[in-house]
């Protein structure tokens, strides 16, 4: 059985699963694929929210399990497995998972980003064994012990705060000053406040030591340039996240570190695919901006998977078995009214003939791609391609031309 | 999954004859609940007798996280003949993963 759907959104999420709430609201059939039995992507790791608005506290899986609900809610499907790569396949997309093989008119992707790594001496080795990237999961293995945490920005200073209910001290090595941290202000004061917690400045990690488990790091201080072996029984490494966009290299335009790039419509290079979230390039990555490029992505797609259907449906289509002529208007031009109002004449007096008016205000997209410019526009389109095209006011001569191609199509039909 | 403690881990685990798949795991951790739903759907199956599946709550049992040096989660180790002869570690330990360790051993 052939599986499509008119929107699959890749990732489930905050961007992805709000994007299966408007599209399926607006009755799109609509499917979520995420790889994970339970969705929320990095949301499901974050202990404590409290700037989502209207919930004064709640915890990221309480927060996710809503709204994946919310999303059920309304039809949206949601598949567990993993997309391996997308293809076009006409007017189409093609979406290769590890157990199937999916169909849909549009795709949004959301598959948000994950911790990054540093790629220091000693990181892989002691991975699981002292080194971590998640504090929720990990912190018990550090109930009075000692531990650093690498990074300054919200999640370093969150997780730092988190892990004073466990451990016996933290230290949080900061690359900036002393007094500058990347976190939000009230992080900042809730960490300065906590008596379990310590700060390096001007410094950063060069190398984690020990025999079976973590036992020291190197530390650097980058104003000295001064190295000193820190002991400690483990450290967090909190410096940021990298984007979940590696199956799509060389795809979808993207900046060197792998953000999909989006416009405000969130739609990437290729048309009709768009994306959503943490995975794109964008200035603040937080629950409440993943929602938001989520919704404009679903209501994109939406009128993408409209546009180009009924586009399909009465130009392309039509256009392989007799000419078919498209006038491309704006109400807000008046020559195109006047224009209209001769069609319907020449419609009347050329029985059969099929004109189709795009509103270019309406249809944007449409109109860039064949690009019309001067309004208003008459193309004539035969087996999906463009082969006649006038603009601007169209003349008598233009008229005649047009009733000519026509009537080569009448001859046409009656052999 | 039969639940294993530092009471009955010697008997479990230690005295038994057929290998013994152990995960570590905290009630928090997401990525370990799904691992654990994970091979409980598709490891029984295909190793019957053969294999015995267990898991530690690490928040209860970290005698047993020191013994075996299990600071991360989750975790997955096999023992074989009392023995420790695997160890997973790390957030990408997936089942096809634990597949290629337990044929191995069994």
């Amino acid at each position: 059985m052939v599986k499509e759907f008119d929107l699959m959104i890749v990732g489930g999420g905050p961007a992805g699963l709000t994007a299966g709430i408007y599209a399926s609201r607006s009755r799109l059939k609509t499917a979520i694929v995420e790889e994970k039995r339970k969705p929320g992507g990095q949301v499901a790791t974050t202990w404590e929210i409290e700037n989502y608005p209207g919930l004064l506290a709640t915890s990221g899986p309480e927060l996710m399990k809503s709204f994946s609900d919310h999303a059920q809610k309304f039809g949206c499907e949601i598949i567990r497995d993993k997309v391996l790569g997308i293809s076009i396949d006409g007017n189409k997309k093609c979406l290769k998972t590890k157990k199937d093989e999916y169909f849909a008119k549009s795709i949004i992707i959301a598959t948000g980003a994950q911790p990054r790594s540093l790629g220091i001496k000693g990181e892989s080795e002691f991975t699981g064994r002292g080194v971590a990237y998640c504090a929720i999961c990990d912190a018990d293995f550090y109930t009075d012990r000692n531990v650093i945490v690498l990074g300054n920005g919200d999640a370093a200073v969150e997780e730092a705060i988190y892990l004073t209910r466990y451990a016996r001290k933290v230290t949080i090595v900061v690359i900036h000053q002393e007094g500058k941290m990347d976190a939000t202000k009230v992080l900042q004061e809730k960490a300065y406040s906590n008596p379990k917690i310590d700060f390096i400045w001007n410094s950063i990690v060069l190398e984690i030591k020990g025999e079976d488990l973590v036992e020291q790091v190197v530390v650097k201080n980058i104003k000295t340039g001064e190295e000193e072996n820190v002991e400690t029984d483990g450290l967090f490494v909190l410096v940021g996240t990298i984007p979940n966009s590696d199956f799509l290299r060389g795809r979808l335009e993207m900046t060197e570190e792998g953000y999909i790039k989006t416009n405000e419509l969130m739609e990437t290079s290729i048309p009709g695919i768009f994306a959503a979230g943490d995975v794109t390039e964008k200035f603040l990555r937080q629950v409440v901006t993943s929602c938001a490029d989520g919704s404009i992505a679903a209501i994109a797609a939406e009128k993408y998977i409209e546009e180009e259907g009924s586009f399909y449906k009465d130009v392309l289509l039509p256009s392989q078995e007799r000419p078919v002529i498209v006038l491309f208007w704006s109400p807000k031009n008046k020559e195109s009214m006047k224009l209209i109002e001769e069609m319907e004449m020449f419609k009347n007096e050329n029985k059969g003939s099929r004109v189709v008016y795009i509103d270019t205000y309406k249809n944007l997209r449409i109109s860039e791609r064949y690009r019309v410019e001067t309004l208003p526009e008459v193309k004539v389109f035969e087996r999906g391609d463009v082969t006649t095209s006038f603009s601007g006011r169209i003349s008598g001569q233009e008229l005649s031309q047009l009733k000519k191609i026509l009537s080569k199509e009448e001859r046409g039909g009656s052999r | 999954m039969i639940t294993i403690d530092t009471n009955n881990f010697k008997d479990e685990v230690l005295t038994t004859d057929v290998l013994v798949l152990i995960e570590f795991y905290s009630p928090k951790c997401e990525t370990c609940l799904d691992l654990m739903e994970d091979i409980e759907e598709e490891i029984p199956a295909k190793y019957g007798d053969q294999l015995k599946l267990g898991k530690i709550d690490i928040t209860e049992n970290q005698a047993l996280n020191l013994e075996f040096k299990v600071m991360g989660l989750p975790a997955v180790l096999l023992f074989k003949d009392g023995k420790k002869v695997s160890s997973m570690m790390g957030k990408s330990i997936n089942v096809e993963e634990i597949e290629e360790e337990i044929k191995k051993y069994c």
